[in-house]
């Protein structure tokens, strides 16, 4: 192979590690040494770049905790909802969309827990705990809407305000918990995140998981700022109709 | 004390509470008192903020019997210091103390408190203590608590943010550790806000002073709290690097943070060139030492090294922040958006979020989705794969291989035909000499007796008989009838049969 060839090989290698969810630079040593040469060879940076951005992702991060990727508008490489959770009705997504923006608001609540070193591991979370900090949030979040917007209130608004309801006090037979219900929900999202790497089983037996590195990674560096961005965006949006 | 005879008290605290926050009296305080008032302030908050700083564990205590179980038995402010003392002790350099760390020294204090503890309920007790001290209530948010301080006379509030532990990631990438911040240090060696660099320097000279004077378990004690403050110290200018390093837009790195490390280095190479000559002399005394002065001279050197490895990790750490800190310059030049204005995602995130309408909250899943929970790695099946696949050549199917090894067999015995190749010829010769004419079975049998025919061939005869009896066409060879009457000879009974040549 041509020394061009060679480097793109390597970025390639760079790139698969990227993808592979549970993979980190300190269960392989190769990985190390790739990220290790992103960030010394300039030559080989521009390659991985290149090609990143031609697949229709960009770096988030490039350090030696990994190489964080995030997919673009019409990406092979986005989500689909499929992916997540198959034949979700539209009332699900919708609840499956806040528990997504819940965990990370649970695990960095506050930009300055947000801002911390990469490091430092974020607060325990529990499907309970999650549903029960939702509930808090959907609560408050009624009684201190203006009365503008509840007076305006779209039948679609109450559907889906509906339906986090029934998910929030949906009961189970024999204590077995549906997934269905708020609290079944919040599992599936937590062990989705941890079949990403962006979670971690601290305790299998009282389901607690914790934000990763590469969680606090994707929101600190680009998901947080996005996320503002959209919210910024619809409530002008919102405003503008 | 900063409390002098200049300032009288009535000055400070005697107002009535209508007084504070209202601007200061027209007439300017005297330039010495108002230096000392400002002195003051500045130190009555700093020992506000070290009396607010122990809350979180007091009120793990205060709050104690609220909980559905009864740890009447366990004086939790003990344990949390007892965890934070653990905790201090294993921090250096990106290392802390681990759970099960923190569990070993628990133990033996929890088996005092209560000797039957069960196991489940020492988790328990440790999840507590590491719930509070990480506030794990608040997920993990830094503690706040106001408080009042004195601005030229007048009273301000401030807000007092601070943490006592943190978890964090180790080294290698798949432990956690835990870490005290540098409140919880304060805390443990009980500085009330006094300069570190001056603690330090004041702790060297007690040190000497009681090590040549023969006074070792002060000395000890003194050690110990000089190695704490060391790693105190430490922290403080690890944290202040990494604040720098975090964010290089904000720091003033030339103007701010190059002064620091000179700084720092000239104080950590004067505190290591002290411990290195205060080791020196301890080791010879200890060479001469016996008895109990052993003991505790060994205990002082060994308090007395983990310090000086704590000034050896952070003068390495200084030596190389500059290079460290222009490759994180040049890195974080490449990374887009700055972790700068970070939003708080509950209030500004998530809050929205449950106002908005439901349909741009459904089809904001997908974007939800994509931002937090990574990307989808497809398996793509390309053209190029697609060919190759279809013009491969056809699988060989290599079929699953007999075990042609035989099974363990024992041979059957053999026994002797019934009748001989001879038996079968002289019962032929026999019929076909005898028959020529239409004969009686009985006949034959005395016949064949007569020419002495072996006992097998006359069976053969008689067997012969039988089969023809009624035998088809294509397979009869001579004919054979009833006789009408019964015989009894050779050997034999039964009906004679009349048997000719057709």
């Amino acid at each position: 192979m041509s020394n061009l060839a060679t480097i793109a090989h390597d970025a390639g290698k760079l790139i698969a590690y990227a993808l592979r969810p549970r993979q980190t630079p300190w269960t392989s040593s190769e990985y190390a040494g790739l990220l290790q040469r992103y960030e010394t060879d300039s030559q080989f940076r521009a390659i991985v770049n290149g090609v990143t951005e031609g697949l229709g992702m960009r770096i988030v991060d490039a350090t030696r905790n990994g190489l964080f990727l995030t997919a673009t508008e019409g990406s092979p490489f986005r989500l689909a909802a499929d992916d997540y959770k198959q034949n979700m009705s539209a009332q699900e997504r919708v609840l499956h969309g806040v528990i997504q923006v819940a965990i990370a608001a649970f695990s960095f609540p506050k930009a300055d827990v947000l801002d911390q070193d990469d490091t430092v591991a974020p607060a325990h979370i529990t499907p309970v705990k999650l549903a029960e900090y939702i509930r808090k949030f959907a609560e408050a979040s009624a009684t201190h809407s203006p009365a503008e917007v509840q007076a305006d209130d779209s039948a679609e608004r109450r559907a889906w305000r509906d339906a986090l309801a029934r998910a929030m006090t949906m009961e189970t037979s024999g204590g077995k918990e549906s997934t269905r219900s708020l609290t079944g929900m919040c599992r599936h999202a937590l062990d989705f995140l941890e079949s990403q790497g962006l979670m971690r089983v601290v305790d299998e037996d009282n389901a607690i998981y914790q934000g990763t590195t590469a969680y606090r990674i994707r929101l600190k560096y680009h998901a947080a700022h996005e996320l503002l961005t959209l919210m910024r965006s619809a409530s002008a949006s919102a405003t503008t109709h | 004390m900063i409390l002098g005879n200049n300032i009288p008290s009535d000055d400070l605290f005697g107002g009535s509470p209508s007084s504070f926050g209202s601007p200061p009296s027209n007439s300017p305080p005297p330039r010495t008192a108002s230096l000392e008032l400002r002195e003051l302030g500045d130190a009555v908050a700093r020992r506000t903020r070290s009396l607010i700083a122990p809350a979180p564990i007091l009120e793990l205590e205060a709050d104690k019997s609220k909980r559905d179980v009864d740890l009447s038995k366990h004086d939790l402010r003990m344990l949390c210091l007892i965890a934070l003392d653990t905790v201090i002790d294993r921090m250096g350099f990106g290392s802390g103390a681990t759970r099960r760390d923190i569990q070993i020294a628990l133990a033996p204090i929890l088996y005092a408190s209560e000797p039957d503890l069960p196991s489940e309920r020492e988790r328990l007790l440790l999840d507590i203590i590491l719930d509070a001290l990480l506030n794990e209530k608040r997920q993990r948010q830094r503690f706040v608590s106001r408080y009042a301080t004195l601005e030229g006379g007048a009273v301000r509030w401030l807000e007092f943010e601070y943490a006592l532990l943190e978890e964090r990631q180790t080294e290698d990438g798949e432990g956690r550790v835990f870490r005290a911040s540098k409140e919880a240090i304060n805390l443990y060696t009980s500085m009330l806000g006094l300069d570190l660099e001056d603690a330090s320097i004041a702790d060297a000279a007690v040190l000497r002073y009681q090590a040549e004077r023969g006074r070792l378990d002060d000395a000890i004690q003194t050690a110990h709290q000089a190695q704490i403050r060391a790693k105190q110290y430490a922290e403080h200018i690890r944290t202040r690097l990494e604040v720098a390093r975090r964010d290089v837009e904000q720091a003033a790195w030339v103007g701010q943070v190059l002064p620091v490390i000179d700084e720092a280095l000239k104080l950590i190479g004067n505190r290591m060139e002290k411990e290195r000559e205060l080791r020196r002399g301890l080791e010879l005394r200890r060479d001469q030492a016996s008895g109990p002065d052993l003991a505790k001279l060994t205990r002082l050197l060994n308090e007395i090294e983990k310090s000086e490895r704590t000034n050896l990790d952070l003068h390495r750490l200084l030596l190389t922040a500059n290079q460290q800190f222009r490759d994180e310059h040049a890195r974080q030049r490449l990374r887009r958006p700055s972790a700068a204005l970070l939003p708080n995602l509950e209030t500004d995130v998530l809050l929205p979020w449950l106002d908005s309408p439901s349909a741009g909250a459904r089809d904001r899943f997908a974007t939800a989705l994509n931002l937090t929970a990574g990307v989808h790695a497809p398996s793509v099946i390309g053209l190029d794969a697609l060919w190759s696949k279809l013009l491969s050549p056809p699988v060989i199917v290599i079929p699953v291989e007999a075990d042609t090894e035989l099974p363990a067999t024992t041979e059957l015995a053999k026994y002797p035909p019934p009748f001989a190749r001879e038996d079968f010829e002289v019962s032929a010769r026999f019929l076909r000499n005898e028959l020529t004419s239409p004969r009686r079975l009985s006949e034959l049998l005395m016949t064949a007796r007569n020419q002495s025919l072996s006992d097998p061939a006359c069976r053969l005869v008689v067997l012969l008989s039988m089969q023809q009896f009624g035998a088809a066409t294509e397979y009869r060879q001579f004919c054979v009838e009833p006789g009408g009457l019964t015989f009894a000879a050779g050997g034999f009974t039964g009906d004679d049969l009349l048997l000719s040549r057709q």
